[in-house]
């Protein structure tokens, strides 16, 4: 798909936090490009860095090194005054809707912020018109623009969310586990609405997940993390059927599938303990726990290359696994 | 149920009533649930539907503005309901313990977590200090945490998630109980850990012969772990049958709701998930309590409430839909 359009890339980007006893590498040299209209999922385990990236494409934190281009233009050059311009065009939903939007906002004023800050609409009537559109495309009744965020249920507020996120008409949407902390029938809910709205308004998300399921079912591409870099990119479908690297392998494999038939009460269980992100292992950063790791692993931080269409970064990349 | 030898707990006609200011909300309304020996159990549902509550009415570790209003909880021939608290925390811990999500709320922080394991078992057992040391160690390493002697001495925020939930297993685990509760015990953790504790779950159940009642709303580790199931709804149990079954043959509107809202691995099409949300305490609908969410519902469903039907092999639904496939059990 070489004649598809990139919205964003980033290139060699890295950020190192400093922490009490030295710093943290939580992003480490990522090279990743966002097709427009497509979802890119990225996933992994608590401390890979995702949340950090999805922040950083955004300019939400500054990079310690590197540059992110996005729609042509490189963000990471920009002034206070040009980033606000682009910041139209990239919006964020949080996991938790309720720490993210604020309690003394009623609804119509929280999806009206953003408006009144770019001056979108000469008038209130205009802006009020346009808020009631939106509220309804995302599930919300008109009628409660009044209420508070406390009123609402944890699926309601994160429609707010959204519909925040959207107000703007942004090309770009980073939802960072926008579902997990829902119930699954309200997660189902939220998922075909996301779907409905990508139609809609032609929009690209960057969808942040530790959720396999969920990614499988959302997304176009997935990229997987582990310590800061990156595994493997690649068609969803791909990887889902073949994954490459071994660590892939297991995420996928550890998910508990909702089917007792394939219960595997003997399947591979990846041993040990997540290293620590101060002190990341030499070369490879999953040798330490990898079962198919040999000395160069060690030694040699395997350099992402393409095979198959899609990019790995692994010494010993897996045949047809078939999980 | 003819199998009486065959129940360790068996929760009957359960109701937990909550006291608030202007009268009672009940979390649990008539629950029946039957835990066999060496089984695991799984109740599901969305937050809000009981489950916890009725683990906690199992344990006697109700806060004080609720209790158990009627209804029998017997551990193996042991009612528990009329036991006085001396008595039940005997049996907690002993003939039967508790692990929760989040196992930082449950550890004392400020004590390190081989101290906190040793307390649990001279509690328990007439053993002396050192004897009890040299059992919290071995245990540790049969639950896989890593340089036990080391480990002993650390407090709860040095371990990660994953070794401070197998801490919290070890103590639920020192003294053999007979019955397991775990409430959501692998919801915080990343799905490696996941697949680690899950993995340990099954071995201790097996080597000690111990029973799990498992609380989840991740039907991926139902399918992954129980042998039995109870769907609860709104402080009901809604339908109940053998794993297998209810991933094949999901009787109940609500378990199919939950079924479809699953993102299945072929099919990019639309989630069939449940409008609406689970309705509070003090708004519970009349009738059937999913009626006002089912695209079934009838008439009838909004006035009455159905009874749990026996659609044969001790599969029982609670649904009208069921009323011509078996008989009611209540």
């Amino acid at each position: 798909m070489e004649d598809r359009k990139v919205l964003v890339s980033a290139k060699s980007l890295t950020k190192t936090f400093k922490v009490k006893n030295g710093t943290v590498k939580a992003v480490g040299g990522v090279d990743i490009e966002i097709y427009k209209g497509e979802t890119l999922a990225l996933v992994g385990e608590s401390g890979c860095g995702k949340s950090t990236l999805g922040r950083l494409l955004l300019r939400l934190i500054e990079p310690t090194s590197g540059e992110v281009i996005f729609d042509g233009k490189n963000i990471t050059a920009m002034n206070n005054r040009e980033m606000q311009q682009m910041r139209k065009e990239m919006q964020i939903v949080f996991q938790d809707p309720y720490s993210s939007i604020d309690p003394r906002f009623s609804v119509k004023r929280i999806i009206g912020e953003p408006l009144k800050a770019y001056k979108v609409f000469k008038t209130k009537k205009e802006q009020e018109d346009y808020i009631r559109e939106l509220v309804e495309k995302v599930g919300i009744h008109k009628e409660d623009l009044e209420r508070y965020p406390h009123q609402f249920s944890g699926g309601q507020r994160q429609r707010i969310g959204i519909a925040r996120a959207l107000a703007l008409k942004p090309q770009l949407i980073v939802c960072d586990e926008p579902v997990s902390a829902l119930d699954v029938s309200i997660q189902a809910q939220t998922l075909n609405l996301l779907h409905d709205l990508q139609r809609e308004f032609d929009l690209t998300y960057l969808f942040i997940s530790h959720d396999l399921a969920v990614v499988r079912y959302i997304s176009d591409r997935v990229c997987v993390m582990f310590l800061g870099k990156i595994c493997e990119i690649g068609n969803t479908e791909d990887i889902y059927r073949n994954p490459k690297h071994p660590y892939t392998y297991f995420l996928l494999s550890s998910t508990p599938k909702p089917d007792p038939l394939k219960r595997k009460e003997d399947k591979e269980i990846l041993s040990g303990e997540a290293p620590s992100p101060m002190n990341p292992p030499s070369g490879c950063r999953f040798h330490t726990r990898c079962p198919y790791a040999k000395e160069i692993c060690k030694k040699e931080e395997p350099a992402p290359v393409m095979l198959d269409g899609r990019l790995i970064a692994c010494h010993f990349p897996l045949d047809e696994a078939g999980i | 149920m003819a199998e009486t030898s065959n129940e360790l707990l068996k929760i009957s006609k359960l109701r937990t009533v909550i006291k608030v200011r202007d009268g009672e909300l009940v979390p649990v309304d008539g629950v029946d649930i039957c835990v066999p020996f060496h089984s695991t159990v799984g109740i599901v549902g969305e937050s809000g539907c009981g489950k916890s509550m009725t683990a906690m009415s199992v344990m006697g570790l109700l806060p004080k503005n609720v209790r158990i209003a009627s209804g029998s909880i017997r551990l193996n021939g042991t009612e528990l309901t009329e036991l006085s608290p001396k008595e039940m925390r005997k049996i907690t811990g002993d003939r039967m313990s508790i692990i929760f999500q989040e196992p930082m709320t449950s550890l004392n922080p400020v004590l390190t977590v081989g101290k906190q394991v040793r307390e649990a078992i001279i509690l328990h057992r007439n053993v002396s200090k050192e004897e009890a040391k040299k059992m919290v160690t071995e245990m540790f390493q049969s639950v896989g945490i890593p340089e036990p002697q080391r480990r002993y001495n650390a407090y709860p925020h040095e371990l990660s998630g994953g070794l401070r939930q197998r801490v919290m297993i070890e103590m639920a685990m020192v003294c053999e109980p007979e019955l397991l509760i775990a409430d959501e015990p692998t919801t915080a953790l990343d799905v490696t850990v996941e697949a680690q504790i899950l993995h340990l779950m099954r071995k201790l159940r097996d080597e000690k012969n111990t029973s799990i009642m498992m609380i989840t709303h991740n039907l991926g580790v139902v399918a992954e772990i129980c042998d039995t199931v109870y769907v609860m709804y709104a402080g009901q149990v809604v339908e109940h049958t053998d794993v297998y079954e209810i991933f094949k043959n999901p009787c109940h509107p609500y378990t199919e709701g939950l079924m479809g809202s699953l993102p299945t691995v072929n099919s990019k099409e639309r989630l069939k998930s449940i409008p609406g949300i689970v309705p509070k305490l003090d708004q519970l609908p009349k009738g059937c309590r999913l009626h006002d969410r089912c695209k079934y519902a009838t008439e009838r469903c909004k006035n009455e409430m159905p009874p749990l039907y026996d659609i044969g092999d001790g599969h029982t639904v609670r649904c009208f839909r069921m009323e011509e496939k078996g008989k009611a059990v209540e």
